[in-house]
Order: C-alpha cells, then sequence, then structure tokens
C-alpha cells in the first residue's frame, strides 16, 4: 500500500534576539549611546551596532553581545 | 555621562573614609582603540569589567616609589564651560636603554591609564578619548632622575572613572589577569 505523502511543515525563521553577555549596561567607546538589553530588542539598534562593526572592525556581537536562548 | 544640568542628589559624606594620599608604584595602560566595552557598575563611574579585542589586554608599567600621580582638573569654567583634563605623571629612575624604550613606546598611542591608588582605588584615566605624552623629560641630574612623564587627555566630558569588582584584592587580580605586556 502507497503510504501517503507526508506534508512538509513550513519552517518559520526564528527570530534573533540579543542580550548583553554580563546583564548590564555595556559602554563601548566610539558607540555613542549605552548597550542595555532593552535597546538591544530595537531593530534599528541592531543596524546601528551592525554599522559601527563595519566601521571600526570590532566584534559587539558573539563578545559582549550574545543570543538569547 | 556628561554633565547634569540639574542637580539631583546630595552627599552623605564618606562612611568610613580613606584618605591616604598617593598611589601604588605600578600602573596599566591600554590602547584606546583595543577596547571594545566598558561594563556599567554601581554607582555612575564604576565598571565591572573591560573587554579587549581578542588578544589584547594591558600593558604593566613598574614606576619608582611615590611618583605615579593621577589628576584631573576642570578647564574653562570661569567661561561657563565644563570639560576635564585627565593627567598622569610617573618617574622611572633609569637612564638606561630598558627606560628609553619603555617611554618610547608610549609615545605616539592613544591610551587609557588605570591608576591603583593606597586606597585601594583603581581609577581610569582619559576613557573613550585616550591620553597622550603631553612632556617627557629625562635627566642624569640628581633632581628628577631617570625618565619623568607626563600623559593628558583633553576636553573629556566627564571626570574619572573606577574599575571595582567586589573589593581592592578581586580588582587587582582581575586587572592583572588582563596583563599582556610587563
Amino acid at each position: 500500500m502507497e503510504k501517503p505523502e507526508e506534508k512538509a511543515t513550513p519552517r518559520v525563521a526564528k527570530v534573533k534576539t540579543w542580550k548583553t553577555k554580563s546583564g548590564m549596561i555595556e559602554n563601548v567607546p566610539g558607540l555613542g549611546f549605552p548597550i542595555t538589553d532593552k535597546m538591544l530588542t530595537q531593530p534599528f539598534v541592531i543596524q546601528a551596532i551592525e554599522a559601527y562593526e563595519n566601521r571600526t572592525g570590532k566584534h559587539i556581537f558573539g563578545t559582549i553581545v550574545v543570543l538569547k536562548d | 555621562m556628561a554633565v547634569d544640568c540639574l542637580l539631583t542628589s546630595g552627599f552623605n559624606g564618606v562612611a568610613c573614609a580613606n584618605s591616604n594620599p598617593g598611589a601604588k608604584t605600578f600602573v596599566y595602560f591600554a590602547n584606546e582603540s583595543e577596547i571594545v566595552s566598558y561594563t556599567s557598575g554601581t554607582p555612575d563611574g564604576v565598571y565591572t569589567a573591560i573587554t579587549f579585542d581578542a588578544g589584547k589586554g594591558l600593558s604593566r608599567y613598574e614606576v619608582a616609589k611615590n611618583t605615579l600621580i593621577g589628576r584631573e582638573s576642570l578647564q574653562g569654567g570661569e567661561q561657563d564651560l565644563s570639560s576635564y583634563n585627565h593627567e598622569v605623571e610617573f618617574n622611572i629612575k633609569s637612564m638606561g636603554p630598558e627606560a628609553r624604550n619603555a617611554i618610547q613606546d608610549l609615545n605616539g598611542p592613544n591610551m587609557v591609564a588605570i591608576v591603583p591608588t593606597k586606597n585601594g582605588e583603581f581609577i581610569v584615566l582619559g576613557k573613550d578619548v585616550g591620553m597622550k605624552i603631553l612632556t617627557n623629560d629625562a635627566t642624569t641630574d640628581t633632581d628628577g632622575y631617570g625618565e619623568t612623564v607626563v600623559l593628558q587627555a583633553t576636553e573629556m566630558p566627564e571626570k574619572r572613572s573606577f574599575i571595582f569588582i567586589t573589593d581592592s584584592d578581586t580588582t587587582l587580580a582581575y586587572l592583572e589577569s588582563k596583563v599582556v605586556a610587563s
């Protein structure tokens, strides 16, 4: 008997959410604003940090800012 | 945090005032450009960690006893301005090549200094802006023998900061763990 074709469930891309590794306020010289967990919920803050990384070659994501579980 | 326009707090004094002047016989320097972040602690002006670029950290300088001075001074007060100059001064009692080269290495980079005081505080000077050598006098004369150096950061938006983790011993251990050159 032929097995009924299983329907593939569409994968929902998980939205990346970030937090400071220390759980405290991080002050990055030259960034211009302190990084807090609350700030990291704003997409434009993520963009600003990415722009800072591109501009300076410094690593913020993965060092002082990490993915939430 | 820059200057506030309104005074919103009072000051109850210091419960147990440690008022021993002077600094220890070593100072830490970091390249301002190699610092990724300062982790805020409490109260304002205190940081509990410094994150460096991978493989980077502090340079430790041993200096002559009772010559290390950290200071700050308000600039432009009479013009209703409010920036600070931060300065570090020290002497190395040698005119030999090791002292010469150690000071030569300081001449050029933009540095943040951490001055350990005899009270157990660790004062951060030049944060976010960086310090440069302002003067360097080397002499064989008895008065001021050796290398005397003053580093300065100008137009700093706020007063000195501190590194402090739990207590002074823990803070010292933390800073020593960040030393990459001595």
